[in-house]
């Protein structure tokens, strides 16, 4: 009798055993966590969309016509549009611009630290405490920035008051507040590029743009797929500064969905339609984070 | 090393986690015999909040057999918090706030119905009148002012003297013209401008609808039966006032209520039509100021009642629910009007103050002798989306030269007659 | 030899222009992007009436100091400190580790239901909270969790944008570094422990610092979930400056700033582990 294969063999099936249950065994605290306190709320939030409920009191089940309203509400189409200019408007620009400061941020210079703090600060403070001094400050009447501008000749029109500016200004405060949040994700995944493989490709004679495009892109690919949904899904679901700096207003010019959401769960206590609203808006989020990840997914390098 | 570290953490983790148990802390109960303990929630933060904790602590101080346990929070918060609260049975005993959204909260049945209570308490005479009658709905009292407020017009005396103006306006056609004297709009510099007349219009006590009312318009009827934004009075009121506004440049568009308290502090605008809280502000801001009644229109002087009442929780314990009703009666007495009044600038919610009690506050004594004011949409259970959806979007609508007046406001009232 | 040398000083003189351009165009978006914080600061040296009197000016009519006082007396700072440490502490503490791990079994093995188990996992992040409330406030009050450190901390104890992170950088990592340590006998916590997760090092101090900045300033959700003011937390405490009508800006910036400065002093600390990228030689 040999004493080796059998060990071998039965060690072998016991770490083929292990690494079939490990993977539950970590996963399970989070998605208990996220399972009870996340993921049963938002379906109770679905049952909730097939009712007219209005918080408290009876709600009787409606079937499908908080759905059916949708399609016919002004209100929501207005959102809808409003939000989707949101996202084209802050989310490519965001994230170009935090690779690109990534990238230079990442190389030793003499105040890298003070500009990587400065870049990220927007994201230190509350967001809605911040937003009231960008109101302030940008008051069409009485903001100093807004004066400023005047004195420079740049036309500011009504400042957040007007219904051509309101939402230029609004997404303007929403890339300052993320740009540095991604740049800070970017300059993570940065962080496991091996610095040997920039080294050798100097030595091959390699230039920056190229050294950019066949080393770095591909390596940080899991980074940028991560900024890239992330980015989209906080877009969609923008809602502090708006409520702060405009509350949808002039006349819903800036009326995100979620500032619907709310208007309707909250002020008009129609939960039940509320409910609806943010379904479609998971459904649309969805389907575009599905397709970002099949686009990254072929793109991705295991090594 | 690591393996160390990770142990730490968990360490430290699940200390805290034992911490927590330790340090947790439990809801306002009630003893068998001892106190009731109530808790009371409302939105007064800011410059009212330290005259709310006081008359709080001089009522828990007073007697040993109820003790009020009171959270402040921002009223978004409040609002988005209450109904979940009240749903879930934690709901606060009282509950002080604004008196528009009182038929909202009612018809759902969250609040106590206080018929009784009034018929039994002799003081309830002597409570103003609007107050009151902004606690109704549905023919039912449903809450006890908590504090009332009427707008007044403010004006700069520093504007009007250079303008050359001596007389105060005392009818708004008066007001108009003098409003468009002392404009002076800067087109290529605008915070370099002057406004004569600064009218908010969103996130502040209606100046629109009290222009409305004054010429026999409005945006319903005083008894909140009816659509009155349809009306010709209505809308030929707010055609003059929107021409001025766009063509004179007598405000600014698109003022929300803390702007127009800004511009007028910056000594920017002549005219104000606002509510006691903003003197403090004002006085602080070095601006030389004066209330008188808000002009009359062709049909009568009203302004607007800008009035918070206490809610009692409909489900309440017995014990829990006589705690609230003495707490309401001693923020109701004459001694803790006197000094709320004194305080926070607002009128007393009783009609018996002596008025020299009031003189240590001149601006309280000139808000006391505002009269005719009543809510902008009363008894109304969809009054939210009366103002943010319909009313609010409408005047800015018009403000920035979407549409005319008479078609907006024509669908508005169709939109407003669905939600009365 | 000459024509190299040339080119090579070219190339370096044109980097130093490179250099110089590059810090100026940063110095004009810092100065743009700091713009309301030097307000911040301003607004909290000044008194009430100075800022809304003179509000096109930076200067004030007189610096003051009560705003910080008064800050500390109007406020019961101590409490709300202690309460926003504890809660955003644990919830930071907690998630690191919760989510550290879901992400390494996300991006390390292979298992049935993975990828459905993923894509829910984002789809968390995906319903806004106004809407998720409410049923939360049930589930918290039938757990007589309402008002409570745990009601605060435990719902937040995973979150997925922290296991989503953890798992692209786990995907980043060599594939079969665990091998070695499997057949040498280490158990897979010991592997993930000490051999992962010091890798990991960057990006778990990321997620710690986003989940102890959205935790530290969230407003809403303590604020929900306490009905009792001595749970409230540090921006429940300044949000008692913004009245309904008026908004005391030079005390509610002067609280914002000693708010943040704990928040910096992180960010910093997180800074300094940001090396230029790793060497992966020693790790096989």
């Amino acid at each position: 009798m040999t004493t080796t294969s059998p060990a071998r063999t039965s060690r072998g099936s016991a770490i083929r055993r292990r690494t079939l249950l490990t993977p539950y065994v970590f996963l399970a605290p989070a998605l208990g966590v996220l399972g009870f306190f996340v993921l049963w709320p938002m379906v109770r939030a679905l049952f909730t969309s097939f009712t007219n409920s209005s918080i408290i009191g009876t709600s009787e089940f409606t079937g499908l016509a908080n759905y059916e309203r949708l399609f016919s509400d002004p209100a929501f189409g207005n959102a809808l549009l409003n939000t989707l200019v949101y996202v084209v408007a802050t989310t490519p620009v965001s994230i170009l611009l935090a690779l690109g400061l990534a990238l230079l941020l990442n190389r030793r210079f003499a105040g890298r630290t003070f500009f990587r703090a400065v870049i990220f600060f927007p994201f230190v403070v509350s967001f809605g405490i911040i937003s009231i001094a960008w109101s302030f400050i940008l008051d069409p009447q009485v903001g100093l920035v807004i004066g400023w501008l005047q004195q420079l000749g740049i036309p500011t029109g009504n400042g957040l008051r007007d219904p051509a500016w309101a939402m230029p200004l609004v997404a303007f405060v929403g890339i300052w507040r993320n740009l540095g949040f991604y740049m800070v994700l970017f300059l993570a995944g940065l962080q496991s590029v091996p610095r040997e493989l920039y080294e050798a490709a100097e030595i091959d004679g390699a230039g920056g743009w190229c050294r950019f495009r066949s080393i770095t892109l591909p390596l940080i690919s899991n980074t940028t797929m991560f900024v890239v949904i992330i980015a989209t899904i906080f877009a969609f679901q923008a809602f502090d500064h708006i409520y702060v700096m405009t509350n949808g207003g002039p006349f819903f010019k800036t009326e995100t969905l979620v500032m619907l959401i709310y208007r309707t769960g909250f002020e008009n206590f129609q939960m039940g339609y509320a409910a609806a609203i943010s379904w479609v808006l998971v459904v649309v989020v969805l389907a575009l984070s599905l397709a970002q990840m099949a686009f990254f997914n072929r793109r991705a390098v295991r090594y | 090393m690591t393996i160390k570290r990770s142990r730490g953490i968990l360490a430290i983790g699940s200390a805290l986690a034992l911490g927590i148990g330790l340090v947790g802390c439990g809801s306002p109960g009630e003893s068998a015999d001892g106190p009731v303990t109530i808790s009371f929630w409302n939105g007064f933060t800011s410059s009212d909040r330290p005259a709310v904790e006081e008359i709080v602590a001089r009522f828990n101080e007073s007697q040993d057999d109820v003790t009020v346990e009171m959270t402040i929070q921002p009223w978004d918060v409040f609002y988005q918090k209450l109904l979940p609260a009240y749903s879930a049975g934690e709901g606060p005993t009282i509950a002080g706030f604004n008196a528009l959204q009182f038929p909202g909260y009612a018809s759902k049945g969250v609040l106590a119905d206080l018929t009784d209570f009034y018929a039994e308490w002799d003081e309830a005479e002597n409570l103003s009148a609007p107050a009151v009658e902004a606690t109704m709905y549905d023919g039912v009292n449903y809450g006890v002012p908590m504090s009332a407020a009427s707008t007044m017009l403010y004006y700069n005396k520093a504007l009007l003297e250079a303008a050359g103006i001596t007389e105060l306006p005392t009818t708004l056609d008066e007001l108009a013209e003098q409003a468009v004297q002392l404009t002076q709009y800067n087109a290529s510099n605008p915070t370099e401008s002057v406004y004569g007349f600064a009218i908010p219009d969103h996130a502040a006590v209606s100046t629109w609808t009290v222009l409305m009312q004054a010429n026999g318009g409005g945006v319903v009827s005083d008894d909140g039966t009816e659509t009155l934004i349809g009306s010709d009075e209505s809308i030929s009121t707010i055609e003059k006032w929107a021409d001025l506004v766009r063509d004179e440049h007598i405000s600014p568009v698109g003022l929300g209520g803390v702007e127009g308290d800004t511009l007028f502090s910056a000594g920017k605008a002549a005219y104000y039509v606002n509510g006691p809280w903003a003197s403090a502000g004002f006085i602080d801001a070095g601006v030389d100021f004066g209330v008188i009644p808000v002009p009359e229109g062709s049909v009568r002087q009203t302004a607007t009642l800008d009035s918070n009442n206490f809610g009692i929780n409909a489900a309440a314990t017995d014990a829990e629910r006589a705690g609230a009703e003495e707490f309401v009666k001693f923020w109701a007495s004459v001694e803790q009007q006197t000094y709320w009044a004194l305080q926070t600038g607002f009128a007393p919610t009783r009609t018996d103050v002596e008025t020299s009690a009031l003189e240590g506050n001149p601006n309280s004594l000139a808000f006391f002798e505002a009269k005719n004011s009543q809510l902008a949409f009363p008894g109304q259970v969809n009054y939210a989306q009366m103002d943010n959806d319909v009313l609010t979007p409408t005047i800015q609508r018009i403000l920035n030269g979407e549409g005319t007046v008479r078609d907006l406001f024509t669908e508005a009232a169709a939109q407003i007659d669905a939600l009365l | 030899m000459a024509d190299a040398r040339g080119a090579g000083l070219r190339r370096a003189a044109a980097s130093r222009i490179g250099l110089v351009l590059t810090v100026v165009a940063l110095a004009l978006a810092s100065a743009i992007i700091m713009l309301p914080f030097i307000w911040m600061v301003s607004a909290s040296l000044r008194t009430q009436g100075d800022i809304v009197s003179n509000p096109l000016t930076l200067i004030p009519a007189q610096v003051i100091l009560d705003n910080f006082a008064e800050i500390f007396t109007r406020i019961p700072l101590g409490r709300r400190f202690l309460n926003t440490v504890i809660f955003a502490g644990s919830v930071t503490i907690l998630s690191v580790l919760l989510d550290s791990a879901a992400g390494y079994a996300l991006a390390r093995f292979e298992f049935r239901g993975k990828n459905v188990i993923f894509v829910i996992i984002v789809i968390t992040l995906m319903l806004p909270f106004q809407v998720t409330l409410v049923p939360i406030f049930q589930q918290l009050s039938d757990l007589h969790w309402i008002n409570t450190y745990q009601g605060l901390i435990v719902p937040r104890a995973a979150d997925a944008f922290g296991i989503f992170f953890m798992r692209q950088f786990f995907l980043s990592l060599p594939k079969d570094l665990e091998d070695a340590a499997r057949v040498d006998g280490a158990s897979e916590f010991r592997i993930w422990a000490q051999i992962m997760m010091p890798l990991a090092l960057p990006a778990v101090l990321t997620i710690a610092l986003f989940n102890l900045l959205g935790n530290w300033n969230d407003l809403l959700w303590p604020l929900i979930l306490t009905t009792s003011t001595d749970m409230q937390t540090l921006s429940a405490g300044l949000a008692l400056f913004k009245g309904q009508h008026v908004t005391e800006y030079g005390v509610l910036m002067a609280g914002s700033i000693i708010a943040l400065l704990p928040m910096v002093v992180a960010f910093l600390m997180v800074q300094r582990r940001f090396v230029e990228g790793i060497a992966t030689t020693g790790i096989k």
